[in-house]
């Protein structure tokens, strides 16, 4: 089990902390999405989880050890996928994982297995700097594999994916946690964290605003709300989520109506996006 | 076995980026370039004498004392007419007048372009010398010249070259090299990846060290063997030139460590690389050994390389560079261990 306890972290340059007093557990075998728009603090947590940053203030523990006590050998254990791919340019995407899988001291995947896992297979042996954005993202993902971690790490996994590539990725992600690995899933992507995670916790501005199973958030939070869509003065059209159960919310809807300028009005139901607004008044994108 | 395999798996990859990154290329053409010059510079320059000398003194006794202590026949004439021809031919030469007597001479130099006051003091003492010894046959018998080692010969020119081609290249190669690998990394962001692995710091390290101490051997062996075939010093050679690319390629990795890119590493690295040649100086004008330049690690290396290659009996000078190496070795490694790790494996 991860545990992060009051977690706080001021980066050098910077005069207000990035993460702020956070505490959260992982339990063993669950996807845990740490969901935030950017700049929100959730790859700083990441970094201070997996050792590439020196925790300042509290603590993150792994079955009771704390990381800075961890010896090298913690590293077999875990897989860690960056947000911004950064593989050696110079080598292919198999030398790439061929030469990651020898740092480690536990049996590994065979890199064209998983390079072929996440439609690389036929790239292998061309040079990483010849790919693109997402097949560069699609090869950290798989290097994050190679060791075949009981804890991933992975942040933005699905970013800069099409659609089918990007299933596939949460089809592997659903594949490990029923193998038994306790996944860490950063994104501001609400519907991967809402298909994905059994917990998700909102991050905004480095705090903690809320912590739930997706299901339990929208029980708590979800409201029933209307997306309204309203031409402006100037002509352009707007898009507002308005909730019924906010007086504001009730009061700019009958404006709206009463305005004539309403395009298109919509019954929505409650994601987590929407707690998300509702929650912190600003969008996770 | 396991962390065996680690080191074996991280060489294999540091070599090859260092041949994809042009690395080996770049040691090629420098070996290259060194072999040319030891197989095409002549052994040695031949010149013409530096100084032409006419005896004008009744007898000649001058000119006949400089032609029994083996001077050149070439650099004395008959007449001034003869004088000026071998001055004219010659630009760069001195001429040489004595005329009066041997008890009261007159010396006469003619300088074509302007000569070192050391050079001109030294020639004037040695015609002192000479007319001194003429005029006073016993002057300077009680002198006797005692050598410390047997008196070795001077080395061919286009040979005199290699301890300097080892001792500076190797250096360059190590220092330069694994700061512009060091600096790909941190472009690319890899060592990111490499935090979150079992690799550690003494992996990291040992892997380029050993990639740059490869390629310095076998330029190395390239260059030794243009100039002295298959029975060169081996041994010594190829210690001194291990400890060399070990001392740059550690000491260069951990002062890289502290800059973001090449351009800002660029001007204090070459400050390095030309502190580092300062004893080249000494190599060309041996006078030149201030206290502070003889401690440079380079000194007693290419000293050390030369007294390999052109052994003059004082193999105590190789042994006392090794050891003292060890010194700089044990510096070099914790200085790369503490940079790398603060700058390099660790977050802020």
């Amino acid at each position: 089990m991860i545990e992060v306890k009051a977690l706080s972290h001021t980066y050098p340059d910077s005069k207000e902390p990035s993460v702020k007093n956070i505490s959260f557990t992982v339990p063993d075998g669950t996807i845990f999405g740490f969901l935030g728009p950017s700049g929100a603090g959730k790859s700083t947590t990441q970094n201070l989880m997996t050792g590439l940053l020196k925790v300042q203030q509290g603590t993150v523990t792994y079955d009771g050890l704390p990381i800075h006590k961890q010896k090298q050998a913690f590293y077999n254990r875990i897989g860690v996928s960056f947000e911004h791919p950064n593989v050696y340019g110079k080598l292919t995407g198999l030398e790439n994982l061929k030469y990651f899988a020898g740092l480690f001291s536990v049996p590994t995947e065979d890199p064209v297995k998983v390079l072929d896992w996440v439609g690389l297979k036929d790239s292998a042996d061309k040079r990483a700097s010849a790919y693109s954005k997402g097949m560069k993202q699609r090869l950290v993902f798989a290097r994050a594999l190679i060791n075949r971690p009981s804890i991933l790490f992975l942040d933005e996994p699905t970013s800069g994916l099409d659609p089918a590539t990007a299933e596939v990725v949460k089809n592997i992600i659903q594949r490990k946690r029923e193998e038994g690995c306790t996944i860490f899933l950063t994104t501001h992507n609400m519907y991967s964290a809402d298909e994905l995670c059994d917990t998700v916790a909102f991050l905004n501005d480095g705090t903690l605003v809320a912590m739930d199973t997706p299901r339990a958030l929208k029980l708590s939070y979800g409201e029933a709300s209307v997306e309204v869509e309203h031409r402006q003065n100037g002509g352009e059209v707007k898009k507002e989520i308005l909730f019924h159960a906010r007086e504001d919310h009730r009061r700019r809807l009958k404006e709206l109506i009463d305005s004539g300028r309403i395009e298109t009005l919509h019954s929505r139901e409650a994601s987590l996006e929407q707690i998300f607004i509702q929650l912190t008044g600003r969008s996770l994108a | 076995m396991k962390p065996l395999k680690r080191y074996v798996v991280l060489f294999s990859q540091d070599a090859l980026l260092a041949y994809r990154n042009g690395h080996v290329l770049v040691v090629a053409a420098i070996a290259v370039i060194m072999v040319l010059l030891v197989l095409f510079l002549p052994a040695e320059i031949k010149s013409g004498p530096g100084e032409y000398f006419l005896d004008e003194t009744p007898g000649k006794p001058l000119a006949e004392a400089l032609l029994r202590k083996g001077g050149n026949p070439d650099a004395l004439c008959a007449d001034r007419t003869e004088l000026q021809k071998k001055l004219t031919d010659d630009k760069n030469a001195l001429g040489v007048v004595i005329s009066g007597s041997l008890e009261n001479p007159v010396v006469t130099i003619s300088k074509p372009k302007s000569v070192a006051e050391k050079s001109m003091n030294l020639l004037m003492a040695t015609i002192d010398q000479i007319i001194l010894a003429v005029g006073n046959p016993g002057a300077g018998e009680d002198l006797t010249t005692e050598y410390l080692r047997p008196r070795s010969e001077s080395p061919a020119l286009n040979l005199s070259g290699i301890p300097v081609f080892l001792a500076f290249e190797v250096g360059i190669l190590g220092f330069l090299l694994v700061a512009v690998f060091i600096f790909q990394e941190k472009q690319e962001k890899t060592l990111r990846a490499y935090r979150v692995s079992p690799g550690g710091l003494a992996a990291y390290l040992m892997s380029k060290t050993l990639v740059f101490v490869a390629l310095s051997v076998i330029y190395a062996a390239v260059v030794v063997v243009a100039g002295f075939g298959f029975s060169a010093p081996w041994g010594s050679v190829m210690l001194l030139v291990i400890y060399a690319s070990t001392f740059m390629t550690l000491f260069g990795a951990g002062f890289a460590a502290w800059f973001h890119n090449l351009s800002h590493w660029f001007f204090p690295g070459l400050a390095i690389l030309v502190l580092n040649m300062i004893p080249f100086g000494s190599y060309i004008f041996p006078s030149f050994n201030p206290a502070w330049v003889t401690v440079l690690p380079s000194y007693g290396l290419i000293f050390s390389l030369r007294e390999a290659l052109f052994p003059t009996g004082n193999a105590d000078l190789i042994r006392t560079t090794l050891l003292t190496g060890l010194l700089w070795l044990a510096a070099s490694t914790v200085f790369a261990a503490f940079s790398v790790r603060r700058k390099l494996m660790k977050g802020e």
